[in-house]
């Protein structure tokens, strides 16, 4: 009998352990995939917070990426403010700043070190991301 | 009629009854009434720009569509319905189709695009727009604007804020124009739809290089 029990023992065991196996497989994929692609990170609050933008004056991200997307959106709505989203390469605005309302959204070819900003035409919560 | 009989009867009374009523409930092949399923307003069959077939200008080069890549699959437009609506900068500007929404993307002339992405029922009052401001060249209150507009509208009007107003023609259901601050709009039967544009603000002017 707990011959029995130790054989059923190790057969849970080696279908847990073949389980294991094949959910660090998938999550390795998947890490890969991920690596292999760009990524959306949130800027200006990075811990993805609301931000109180004061009206124009451009919350930036902390670095420089390799900026592909930058999306920055009013949360609280309706509000008249129009959201502008652009980027400065080593300090100076590098092409124009997009606008909207709800939301901005400037794309960017990839290939310049940008760093991201998002203003507002009236002070607003506003929340940023960017894709890089 | 004995009681046994009348019990027979009333048994065989009521397997007729049953047995209708099965009948009755099986030859019953009609559905039953159901209210009408709204369908989702669809940017393709509520534009005109996106029943036009598609000509040489509407494929996408390739380069743009890795650019607009992240917004498309984030709004869920269909790049391969795009049709292109107006030159700029040497490239074009796009209207894009989503299953419930309208992109709107202008070549920013330095790199990439401006985009902007509303339901259909925004796109059609008018308040899907996009601009881009502190480009090179542009001076105070200077704003390039792109502007959905719903079938029917031929032109928008653009009011600065000095007073002067402007017709901008609008075709595949775009208006796209350089104006200044102001508002922008068109007036339908459904009423007055104008949105207020900010052009280029001090503050980008003095930080451009």
């Amino acid at each position: 009998m707990i011959d029995h029990i130790r054989a059923v023992v190790v057969r849970v065991r080696r279908r847990a352990g073949v389980g294991l196996m094949l959910a660090g497989t998938t999550a390795a994929l998947a890490a890969t995939a991920g690596s292999a692609t760009a990524a959306t990170h949130d800027y200006c609050n990075w811990d993805g917070s609301y931000n109180g933008t004061p009206a124009w004056t451009i919350c930036f991200q902390s670095g420089d990426n390799w900026l592909t997307n930058n999306h920055a959106w009013l949360p609280y709505l309706p509000v008249t403010p129009t959201i502008y989203c652009g980027a400065r390469l080593s300090g100076v605005d590098y092409g124009g700043w997009s606008g909207g309302n709800p939301s901005c959204d400037h794309a960017y070819g990839g290939g310049n070190l940008l760093k991201a900003g998002e203003y507002v035409s009236v002070a607003a919560t506003t929340h940023g991301s960017i894709t890089y | 009629m004995t009681i046994k009989r009348i019990s027979l009867s009333l048994v065989a009374a009521g397997l007729c009854v049953a047995g209708s009523v099965a009948v009755a409930s099986g030859d019953d092949v009609t559905p039953p009434a159901q209210p009408p399923t709204p369908v989702a307003a669809d940017a393709t069959s509520s534009f005109a720009v996106f029943q036009r077939p598609a000509n040489s200008g509407d494929v996408m080069p390739p380069v743009t569509r890795r650019i607009l890549a992240d917004t498309a699959a984030r709004e869920g437009a269909d790049l391969d319905g795009a049709r292109a609506v107006a030159a700029s900068a040497g490239r074009s500007v796009w209207a894009i189709p989503g299953p419930n929404k309208v992109c709107l993307a202008i070549p920013d002339p330095v790199d990439g695009f401006g985009i902007n992405c509303a339901d259909v029922a925004t796109a059609k009052s008018g308040r899907l727009w996009v601009t881009l401001v502190g480009l090179p060249g542009q001076k105070l209150g200077d704003v390039r604007i792109a502007q959905f507009v719903p079938d029917g509208v031929d032109a928008v009007i653009a009011q600065g804020d000095d007073g002067k107003g402007r017709t901008i023609t609008a075709s595949d259901n775009v208006a796209f124009a350089d104006v200044t601050s102001g508002t922008i709009g068109f007036s339908d039967g459904f009423g007055d739809h104008r949105v207020r544009v900010d052009g280029t603000p001090k503050a980008l002017l003095s930080s451009a290089g």
